[in-house]
């Protein structure tokens, strides 16, 4: 059990200058109004035991949420501490010192009896061995704060539970427990004999597999002739021993030269054998001597039948184009002709034209003239002789005689020259054609010199190809006719080789399965699967051995809250009677039974008949209970009591006198185990204390905060 | 009588079974006061892992095996 022994503060939150308090007597006062450090002092006792577990959101206290510990006051590089003295239960002294260096981070040291300093996680590790709590079981065995106490009678169970466990100094079990239980072991134990039975399905999936792919290629065997016998390694390297005396036959009867095949000694090595049999088969299909003859006549046949279809498509063409020239030259020669004399009509005509042509031009001038403006229209313009009527007779012989003969010529002249042009374009088509049918002779020709390349023969006019192309047809096709028996019936051999393969092949695959299978049903009898299931039972019993280990913890722990909560309830029910004074609640049962479903202490608050208190109870009530149960459990003895002291911050808000009178009391008797601070505001209250409670006290007395200095504090 | 022993005398077992129960416990309060409840989370996650990964390591090899 630790006590306190001093308290040096600087710098920290109220805090500007260092203060120091020493905790010489069992009872300190801290009194002063709001806002002069009282409260400041306490949290400094818990940052320095704690560090920041007790600010932000990990202390679990609403207003702590944006707590600041600097003063803000102070520059940026000013020294911020708290500095504690403590006391264990063997008078051994610690000096535990905590400097502030930023938000997230500060510095520990810890001085121990023997000048030894910890820092760090060393100085971490000590001072958690020291306390032997965490925050939360500090604010609940310890200082009195409000949320938390209230916490107790309002919240949900689990968490009521697990402060009441605090209390009673049980938080140990609760903790074990819980860290027990966030080893997952049951989780990994799910899981292990999952992937377990998971994988014996597999072997059991494989099995099946193999045995059905075993049938099936017995099925096959069986199918193709082979006796059940057969399907050994023997039988199959005796079928490889044939392929290989059969390959060598047939390459000496073709005149082939054949690899050297080993048979091989071992079924394994079979896949490799057939791999090179197989490639001599197919070397065999295409480079036998029979086979290569039988190309040759094939390829031969196909260019005479090319060159067949050529002529004939050529000689098509070519008496296709002869005829339409042969129509077209009986034509030609009346067609020059006509041509001829048209030329001659036509030049007649342009003469005729012409002539009218220059007779018009006179008469065209000659009417000009006379229609010209102080002209005689009735003298002659060229021999000056008097004419009636002259310009008249000018333009009636002009349109009736001349115009009329102007205009037959050159219909005529037209006529003539468009029979011109029509025999013209015939003649274009003609020598069209005409040039198609010596193409088409040329061509003729050509296809005649390429088919007696072919045949090695030279084709003359007087020769029919088409016939003698036949001739060289029939020959290859008799060539073939005999080719193709031999041939047959070395495909015959090798198909039966390919098929001795086939069943070698199918021995092969239904020795692998066999193997396969044995390995798999090996599988459950090979030393892993045993040492697999040995460690699936290894983990069983240590989930069993912690399972019976949480029992204990369970039931050791419900025992000793039995007994705390016999020892505490009577306190509880006394403190309570006295500083509540409720008239309708003259008893307190508090008892504790275990979860079924958590395994933990679940514990309930009870009046005299048995009801549940807290639903009843006004704010005072709940005040009052608060402090009855905190004050009840302190009071207990013993080694899960890990502080001397207990903090009070503003215990009598809001009560009465009657209250704070009972108060008093009551911590009278607490002081019999405990040190008390008390921090309040209250004057009848202080009054009280001193006054009243018969242990010594020392008294600080808080005024006067300024920014520049922080509190003003002076010991009493 | 803390705590270890409180819990240590309502262990239930068998000889062997009883020894080794009682081990373990020590081993996990070990644990609880050396480090809190993370402590005792990795003792056990240690204790379990040596166990989990044979198991693992085993079984990959019968799978590929299959």
């Amino acid at each position: 059990m630790v006590t306190l022994k001093r308290l040096k503060i600087k710098g920290f939150r109220a805090y500007m200058e260092d203060k120091e308090f020493i905790f010489d007597n069992p009872v300190i006062l801290l009194f002063g109004d709001n806002g002069t450090g009282k409260s400041s002092t306490l949290n400094a006792i818990e940052w320095c035991l704690f560090g920041n577990d007790c600010i932000g959101a990990k202390s679990a206290i609403r207003e702590r949420i944006d707590w600041e510990i600097p003063n803000r006051n102070l520059g940026s590089s000013a020294d911020i501490y708290v500095e504690l003295e403590l006391e264990d239960e063997n008078t051994d002294a610690y000096k535990i010192l905590r400097r502030w260096i930023s938000k997230t981070k500060d510095e520990l040291r810890i001085t121990l009896l023997d000048g030894q300093s910890l820092e760090g996680q060393n100085a971490g590790e000590k001072l958690a061995q020291l306390l032997k709590s965490s925050f939360r079981d500090f604010l609940t065995m310890v200082y009195q704060h409000q949320e938390v106490i209230r916490a107790i009678l309002t919240q949900e169970p689990r968490e009521r539970n697990d402060a009441i466990d605090r209390l009673l100094g049980l938080s140990d079990y609760r903790n074990i427990l819980t860290g027990i239980e966030t080893g997952k072991l049951q989780t990994k134990q799910k899981k292990m004999c999952g992937d377990f039975d998971s994988f014996t399905r597999e072997i059991d999936v494989a099995l099946r597999t193999q045995e059905g792919n075993l049938k099936d290629k017995r099925g096959k065997a069986s199918k193709k002739g082979l006796k059940e016998n057969q399907l050994s390694e023997k039988g199959a390297l005796e079928i490889a021993s044939k392929v290989k005396g059969e390959l060598q036959k047939l390459g000496l009867e073709s005149g082939l030269s054949v690899v050297d095949l080993q048979v091989p000694e071992q079924w394994t090595d079979l896949y490799e054998f057939q791999e090179i049999a197989d490639g001599e088969i197919k070397r065999f299909r295409s480079e036998m001597p029979d086979v290569k003859k039988q190309e040759d006549l094939f390829k031969r046949r196909g260019e005479i039948t090319a060159l067949k279809q050529q002529y004939q498509q050529t000689e098509k063409d070519y008496n296709r184009v002869k005829s339409k020239f042969d129509v077209k030259e009986k034509e030609s020669d009346k067609l020059r002709r006509e041509v001829r004399e048209l030329e001659n009509k036509i030049k007649e005509k342009e003469k005729q034209l012409s002539e009218a042509s220059a007779k018009g031009a006179v008469i065209t001038k000659a009417l000009g003239y006379l229609q010209l403006e102080g002209i005689d229209k009735n003298v002659c313009p060229v021999c000056e002789t008097e004419k009636p009527d002259l310009l008249d007779h000018v333009e009636r012989e002009w349109t009736e005689k001349y115009e009329k003969l102007v205009g037959t010529v050159e219909d005529e002249l037209d006529a003539f020259k468009n029979r011109q042009n029509e025999i013209n374009t015939w003649f274009e088509e003609y020598n069209r054609i005409k040039r198609s049918f010596e193409d088409g002779y040329r061509r003729v020709v050509e296809v005649r010199k390429e088919i007696g390349k072919a045949l090695g023969r030279e084709i003359t006019t007087e020769d029919d190809p088409d016939v003698i192309l036949n001739n060289a047809l029939d020959g290859v096709n008799k060539g073939l006719e005999v080719l193709e028996e031999a041939v047959k019936s070395k495909q015959e051999r090798l198909d039966g080789i390919s098929s001795l393969m086939g069943k070698m092949q199918l021995i092969a695959d239904i020795l692998s399965s066999e193997e396969k299978k044995r390995i798999v049903e090996q599988i459950q009898e090979s030393s892993e699967y045993l040492r697999m299931e040995e460690l699936r039972d290894e983990m069983a019993i240590l989930v069993d051995d912690v399972d019976k280990i949480k029992i204990a913890i369970s039931e050791a722990s419900y025992e000793a809250a039995e007994q705390k909560v016999a020892a505490a309830g009577e306190a509880i029910d006394n403190y309570f009677r006295r500083i509540a004074n409720h008239p309708a609640i003259t008893k307190i049962e508090f008892s504790v039974s275990v979860d079924s479903r958590t395994a933990r202490n679940s514990y309930e608050f009870k009046d005299q008949n048995g009801k549940y208190l807290t639903p009843t109870l006004n704010q005072g009530g709940l005040n009052a209970l608060a402090l009855s149960i905190f004050l009840g459990m302190t009071s207990l003895k013993g080694e899960n009591q890990p502080f001397g002291f207990v903090m009070l911050d503003d215990p009598s808000q809001s009560s009465g006198s009657g209250y704070k009178e009972k108060l008093v009391e009551v911590l009278d008797e607490v002081l019999d185990k405990r040190m008390v601070i008390l921090s309040s505001t209250d004057k009848e209250l202080q009054e009280l204390v001193l006054s009243k409670i018969t242990k010594a006290k020392t008294k600080y007395t808080f005024s006067d905060w300024i920014p520049e200095r922080g509190p003003e504090v002076k010991k009493e | 009588m803390n705590h270890r022993e409180n819990v240590q005398g309502k262990i239930i077992g068998d000889g062997n079974e009883l020894d080794r129960r009682k081990d373990l416990w020590i081993k996990i309060d070990n644990a609880y006061e050396h480090g809190g409840e993370d402590a005792i989370k990795s003792v056990l996650i240690k204790i379990s892992d040596s166990i989990t990964e044979e198991f693992d390591k085993l079984l990959k090899q019968l799978r590929e095996k299959l």
